[in-house]
């Protein structure tokens, strides 16, 4: 599963792949970028998660994410600021389920 | 409270979230991203220039020596920052093209940069018409030449951080002609057979003799009256722009940016990337040649944002020190470093800030405080004006001393700042930690309970 993270200039949610491959399983891949990169990289992946600071780009996301045939979410707020890699990576994995 | 928050979600992310979301204004934001590199590396050879000031002792050796070469590096200044409005132009017609491609996927954004680049082209020479002719300007000051109708200072005036406004209302027209013409199909038919690379790279044929005509035109028009474009756009700019930068302009949008953080949404990207970035831009290059714009460049995060918006590296010192609940210490070490790096979503989400009245009323507060003492700080002179342009991840006081050209004042001020967030969160963080405390002393007295039964 290739899950790709998507907030403002793509630093803080650099912070949560950290803690979320260390839930990952063989195979599994976490990167994060920036909004405008979005477009570009979305091929490469399976499911976009959102952080929430950017969820009022919520439905953009979306329409890009329905052209390619992916879904896409908004991590939770509690989780997000926590830092929860567990969580996050349940949230993608029942995306995909 | 809540209802606060909720009058913020309805009136006041719904619309502003929506503006920011407009084709143009994210097309705005991506083009400031794309040229803050050049901001950037421009203020390094800036503060090459500075170092005497930097290092005093140091100051007569490196006059003799690295200063002898400052025409030669200054060109990286130069060809970055004098020519800001070119990338721009370039980055805006780029990302116009692509945010329209949603609506007419057969745009190119190539097409669309260089178009763009023609029709800001075609607003740098000066000309009038005099006795029915018309003549490109020529003229000459002490410190600027007017040759065939193009004004030089250090390199092309018009190319510098003046030429943005102007650059952004050409690019639009350019694209919007540009648009029209893939839309209603307006281009030159080739007959069958004719490879489509071929037809391709006709595409842009018509397009760009519209808008040479266009631009003429408008040139025309304004050269019969006596003036230009940028000479016509430059007061309107103007007048938006003492605007933006006073105290009372900055205060506004201080409190929309963290009023926005308050229902936990991206404030700083929505309001400031996007609207107040070109503005400070702006001010940043003028400042660059001399002039004493207060609010300029990167000012938020050298003196106001210390950890982030809302000032929130005082809250994590007030956390890490006195924080006795578990959840705000771990959440403290955890939030340190990224803090101090400017990156404090971790502390706005965890702690949370976000719908949490204890406190987002010192998170509202403070960055108004620091803005105005700021303001005050710099009108006074103590501390420097910011002459050059730093990554927004530099810690507390190093991007204020670097920012103004190795202001001290400046990194002073920044302390004083960080003093002013730690002594106005405290209150409200020891309320909020009480109260986690007691939850959590609580919930562990039920826990041994259970098990004692």
């Amino acid at each position: 599963m290739k899950v790709l993270l998507i907030c403002s200039a793509g630093m803080s949610t650099s912070l949560l792949v950290n803690n979320m491959l260390k839930f990952a399983e063989a195979g599994d891949a976490v990167d994060a970028l920036p909004f405008g990169e979005l477009e570009a990289k979305i091929a490469d992946y399976d499911v976009v998660l959102l952080g929430p600071q950017i969820r009022f780009k919520l439905s953009d996301v979306e329409k890009v994410a329905a052209a390619h045939g992916k879904p896409a979410e908004v991590i939770d707020m509690r989780v997000y600021g926590t830092m929860n890699g567990k969580a996050a990576m349940e949230q993608a994995r029942r995306l995909l389920a | 409270m809540n209802k606060l928050f909720e009058i913020l979600e309805k009136h006041l992310m719904g619309p502003l979230s929506t503006l920011a979301n407009t084709r143009i204004i994210r097309a705005l934001m991506n083009a400031g991203l794309a040229t803050v590199p050049f901001t950037i590396v421009s203020s390094i050879f800036l503060l090459i220039n500075n170092l005497p000031l930097i290092i005093p002792p140091l100051a007569d050796f490196l006059k003799a020596t690295v200063l002898n070469y400052s025409a030669l590096y200054t060109v990286g200044n130069t060809m970055a920052l004098g020519s800001i409005a070119v990338f721009y132009v370039l980055a805006f017609g780029y990302y116009l093209t692509q945010a329209y491609q949603e609506v007419v996927p057969k745009m190119d954004r190539f097409t669309g940069a260089i178009l763009a680049l023609y029709a800001f082209l075609m607003t740098i020479p000066q000309v009038r018409i005099i006795d029915g002719k018309a003549v490109l300007m020529a003229a000459q000051t002490e410190t600027s030449t007017v040759w065939n109708g193009i004004a030089l200072g250090g390199w092309v005036t018009r190319f510098g951080g003046v030429g943005i406004f102007i650059g952004i209302v050409v690019t639009f027209l350019a694209i919007r002609l540009y648009r029209a013409c893939v839309e209603y199909k307006i281009t030159i038919k080739m007959p069958a057979g004719v490879p489509a690379g071929v037809e391709r790279a006709f595409a842009s044929l018509l397009p760009a003799i519209f808008i040479a005509f266009m631009m003429i035109i408008i040139n025309g028009v304004l050269a019969a009256f006596g003036t230009d474009v940028h000479e016509l756009l430059s007061k309107p700019f103007a007048f938006v722009k003492d605007i933006a930068g006073s105290l009372g302009g900055m205060i506004v949008i201080m409190l929309l940016v963290h009023l926005l953080w308050a229902v936990g949404v991206h404030g700083t990207s929505i309001v400031v990337n996007s609207f107040v970035n070109p503005i400070l831009l702006v001010a940043l290059t003028e400042n660059m040649e001399g002039a004493q714009n207060i609010f300029a460049g990167d000012f938020k995060n050298m003196f106001v944002f210390l950890g982030g918006a809302g000032s929130t590296l005082g809250l994590v010192i007030c956390m890490l020190i006195w924080a006795k609940s578990s959840q705000l210490k771990t959440l403290s070490r955890a939030g340190a470093v990224p803090s101090l790096f400017n990156i404090n979503e971790p502390i706005i989400f965890g702690a949370p800030i976000v719908y949490n009245p204890y406190l987002v009323i010192p998170f509202f507060v403070i960055p108004l405080i620091t803005t105005t003492l700021t303001y005050f700080a710099i009108s006074a002179g103590m501390v420097g004006h910011v002459v050059a342009a730093i990554p927004w991840i530099s810690p507390v006081g190093v991007g204020a001393f670097l920012g103004t050209g190795g202001s001290w004042g400046a990194a002073v001020l920044a302390l004083i700042n960080l003093a002013i967030s730690i002594v106005l969160y405290f209150p409200f963080l020891k309320m909020y930690d009480n109260k986690l405390y007691a939850e959590e002393v609580a919930a562990r007295e039920s826990e041994t309970e259970t098990v004692a039964a």
